[in-house]
């Protein structure tokens, strides 16, 4: 059954169309938010917050085949909401960072712990944290758009749309996010090798 | 094609949404400037490495329940009925046993028996004991058939309970889309986040198994001392 045919039919009052909208679209609202936020427990959060408001919004939505696109929009604001409120909680500064990202990278092998598999998972889970974190540190325009396309796997045209901006714009902010991204990673002075080896 | 124009494409290039034209005068002038080109690499391995961040599977599902006319309590009392009913574990549990004590007539003692993530294993170990014992062979018959017929057990028991569960989680939340019109009126804090009971359910499933497990390993011990 089609996004459209499940809003149909909860509008019209099936609850359980709701919740197999809810079933098919919670992991990518959840994993947007994990990636916007950085965190597992406000991520969840956002994504419950985010089914409870769609639940009440949904018969304002006009344009059923953009569900997708507005769910989204209801995410990225909660996430904007999030962050404003956690700039408020806590700051932790670059250097305490990236000391340690370093130091754990160079040491490539566990005192004791050997084999190819146990290295390699290793690095999987360094780069993914690497990757989250160097996300986390391009201004948060840059960020909506990189997860946007990359990992949410939007067309431009389609995010243009959600954030109400020309699709210029959203090419200029990616492209000025990947080179970001890209910059951040070479500060931090990653080991080419143990993050490029499988590609 | 002059390097603005380059840089200006690159998005498109990289998401492969542009046209042959263009890709084909932006990847010439690639072969002709290493600075653009350096900046496209650049790109492309950031792109690269994006890719490798997993989707993640959320820590527990959520559903959305209308409890308007009932009570917290009596919602409770609903989910609680979803659990596993012992009718169905209790007959299988009393042909299983009755197994087990042909297995411990035929002086097989000391029986450890695993459920482990639905996966069935049993161990056994003979006393030396001055009373004849099967051979190898019938012993070994005999541990196959039974580990066969107490799998085929637990999978039908696991089948059952589940189907059960699946069939009261449906009524449970068909009973309250009935009352959806009244949703609008209740508080946020009304909304039922289902994933958590169900997890507990699933929980409880295991537990009971394992309990099962539990109760085998008394039996048997039970028995195997009365013998000694
Ligand atoms: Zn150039």
């Amino acid at each position: 059954m089609t996004d459209d045919q499940l809003i149909e039919q909860f509008l019209a009052g099936n609850l359980q169309a709701f919740n197999l909208l809810v079933w098919r679209w919670q992991k990518p609202i959840y994993n947007f938010a994990l990636r916007f936020l950085g965190n597992a427990e406000d991520a969840h959060e956002v994504t419950q917050k985010t089914f409870i408001k769609a639940y009440k919004k949904l018969h304002t939505l006009k344009d059923r085949h953009k569900f997708n696109t507005w769910l989204h929009q209801i995410a990225l604001n909660l996430c904007r909401d999030e962050n404003k409120r956690r700039r408020r909680r806590t700051f932790i500064s670059l250097d305490q960072i990236e000391p340690k990202w370093q130091s754990r990278l160079e040491k490539k092998t566990l005192p004791g712990v050997e084999g190819a598999t146990v290295e390699k998972a290793l690095q999987q889970m360094e780069l993914q944290q690497i990757l989250q974190q160097a996300l986390e540190r391009i201004p948060e325009e840059q960020r909506t758009v990189v997860i946007l396309k990359e990992l949410q796997g939007m067309k431009f045209t389609e995010i243009a749309e959600l954030l109400g901006i020309s699709v210029n714009t959203v090419k200029s902010r990616m492209y000025y996010g990947l080179n970001a991204l890209r910059k951040i990673l070479n500060q931090w002075n990653i080991d080419r090798e143990a993050i490029y080896d499988d590609l | 094609m002059t390097c603005e124009q380059a840089r200006s494409r690159f998005m498109d290039f990289l998401y492969e949404e542009i046209d042959a034209a263009t890709r084909q005068s932006l990847e010439a002038h690639l072969q002709t400037c290493s600075e653009c080109r350096q900046e496209w690499e650049g790109l492309r391995e950031t792109r690269a490495l994006l890719q490798k961040l997993p989707q993640l599977e959320p820590e527990s599902r959520l559903a959305f329940t209308a409890p308007p006319r009932r009570s917290l309590a009596e919602w409770w009392r609903d989910a609680r009925n979803l659990l596993p009913q012992s009718g169905w574990a209790r007959a299988a549990f009393g042909t299983v046993a009755a197994l087990l004590m042909a297995i411990v007539a035929a002086s097989i003692v000391n029986l450890h028996i695993i459920y482990d993530h639905g996966r069935f294993e049993m161990r056994a170990h003979l006393f030396q004991s001055p009373a004849p014992v099967p051979t190898p062979e019938l012993q070994e018959q005999l541990l196959t058939r039974l580990r066969r017929e107490m799998s085929d057990y637990i999978a039908e028991i696991h089948a059952a309970e589940r189907a059960a569960q699946e069939e009261k989680l449906d009524r449970i939340l068909t009973a309250f889309a009935r009352d959806i019109e009244r949703l609008e009126q209740q508080r946020e804090n009304d909304l039922m986040l289902i994933g958590q009971e169900l997890d507990a359910i699933h929980r409880v499933t295991h537990l009971q198994f394992g309990e099962t497990n539990q109760m085998l390993q008394q039996l048997v011990q039970q028995i195997s001392f009365q013998e000694r």
